[in-house]
C-alpha cells in the first residue's frame, strides 16, 4: 500500500502522504520522486513529489506491534521470526502478562486479531501473523497436545466415541494433527460455526 | 488511550484523515467516542463486530493498567 504525493516542499508532501496512509514515520518508507526546493519551489509551484508506503514484512511488523503496546501504555520486549507458514511474534511482558492474555487468553487474541486485519491492509493476504506473550500459547498448545492423546486412549479403552466441548478452530487444528497418524482412532468435526465440536472415534 | 484508539482505528480505514477521537469524561469512566468517515463504519466494527469487540478488549487492558475504566462508542 502507498501513495504519491506532490507539494512545494519534500516536507509538506510527506506530511500529506502520512496523513492519508494514517501512519506514522516510523512504519514507513519514503522515496523522494522529484526533488522540490529550488527557484519553482520558491515560485510556489508544486515540484516536491515523494512515494510513501508501508514496510513489509517482519520490520513493518515489529514497528506496528511496538507502536500498539507502546500506546497501551506498556513497555514489552518483542523477539520476531519468520517461517514459510507465518510471522511469529513472542512478547516479554516483564510480569504484565495477566492483564495483556486476559481471561481465557481474550486480550492476547484481540491483539492478533487486530494486527493481522492492520498488517493484511498494509501488506496484502499473504502469511499469518501468530502472537505469543509470556509462552502461553505454547503451554496451551502442549496441554491440548496432552490432552488429545488422552482422549484418544479413552476412545480406545472405552470402544466408544468421544467428544469435545466447542472448540475455536486453531485448537480443533491441533487434537487433528497430534491424532492423525494414530491409526486406532479416526478424528472428524460436528456442529456449526461458534459450536464445532472434535469427536474422536475409535477404529476396529 | 485516545491515541490509541486513534492509531488503530486510522490503521483500519479507507479514510484516515477523517478519523475523529473525542474523550467525554465521567465520575468513574472516560467515554471514547470514535467517528470514522462515509463507509467506513463497517471496518472499525469488522464481521460479526469482531473488530470492534477486538478494539474494546485491548482498550480495557490499557485502562485497567491506568485504573480508569474506558468505554469506546462507535459513533454512525
Amino acid at each position: 500500500m502507498f501513495v504519491v504525493k506532490k507539494a512545494r516542499t519534500l516536507e509538506e508532501a510527506t506530511h500529506m502522504a502520512l496523513q492519508e496512509l494514517g501512519a506514522v514515520r516510523d512504519e514507513v518508507k519514503i522515496e523522494v520522486v522529484e526533488g522540490g526546493g529550488g527557484l519553482w519551489g520558491q515560485l510556489g509551484f508544486r515540484k516536491a513529489e515523494v512515494k510513501v508506503s508501508f514496510l513489509n514484512g517482519i520490520e513493518g511488523l515489529s514497528v506496528l506491534t511496538h507502536q500498539i503496546f507502546k500506546l497501551m501504555g506498556f513497555s514489552v520486549q518483542i523477539h520476531l521470526s519468520e517461517d514459510d507458514e507465518g510471522y511469529y511474534l513472542d512478547v516479554e511482558s516483564a510480569g504484565k502478562d495477566g492483564l495483556l492474555i486476559g481471561k481465557g487468553g481474550r486480550t492476547l487474541k484481540s491483539l492478533q486479531y487486530l494486527i493481522n486485519r492492520i498488517y493484511e491492509r498494509r501488506a496484502g493476504r499473504g502469511k499469518k501473523v501468530y502472537l505469543d506473550i509470556d509462552g502461553y500459547q505454547k503451554r496451551k498448545e502442549k496441554a491440548l497436545i496432552q490432552r488429545a492423546v488422552s482422549l484418544a486412549r479413552q476412545a480406545k479403552l472405552t470402544l466408544s466415541e468421544v467428544v469435545t466441548e466447542p472448540l475455536p478452530p486453531a485448537e480443533r487444528r491441533i487434537i487433528h494433527k497430534t491424532l492423525e497418524n494414530d491409526e486406532q482412532v479416526k478424528t472428524f468435526t460436528i456442529g456449526k460455526e461458534e459450536s464445532k465440536r472434535v469427536v474422536i472415534s475409535p477404529q476396529p | 488511550m485516545k491515541q490509541l484508539i486513534e492509531y488503530i482505528a486510522k490503521a483500519l480505514v479507507d479514510k484516515p484523515a477523517e478519523v475523529e477521537v473525542r474523550e467525554v469524561e465521567g465520575e468513574k469512566t472516560m467515554v471514547y467516542e470514535l467517528r470514522v468517515g462515509d463507509g467506513d463504519l463497517g471496518k472499525v466494527i469488522g464481521k460479526n463486530g469482531q473488530t470492534a469487540r477486538s478494539i474494546r478488549t485491548i482498550l480495557n487492558a490499557a485502562s485497567a493498567k491506568q485504573g480508569k475504566r474506558a468505554v469506546l462508542e462507535i459513533l454512525e
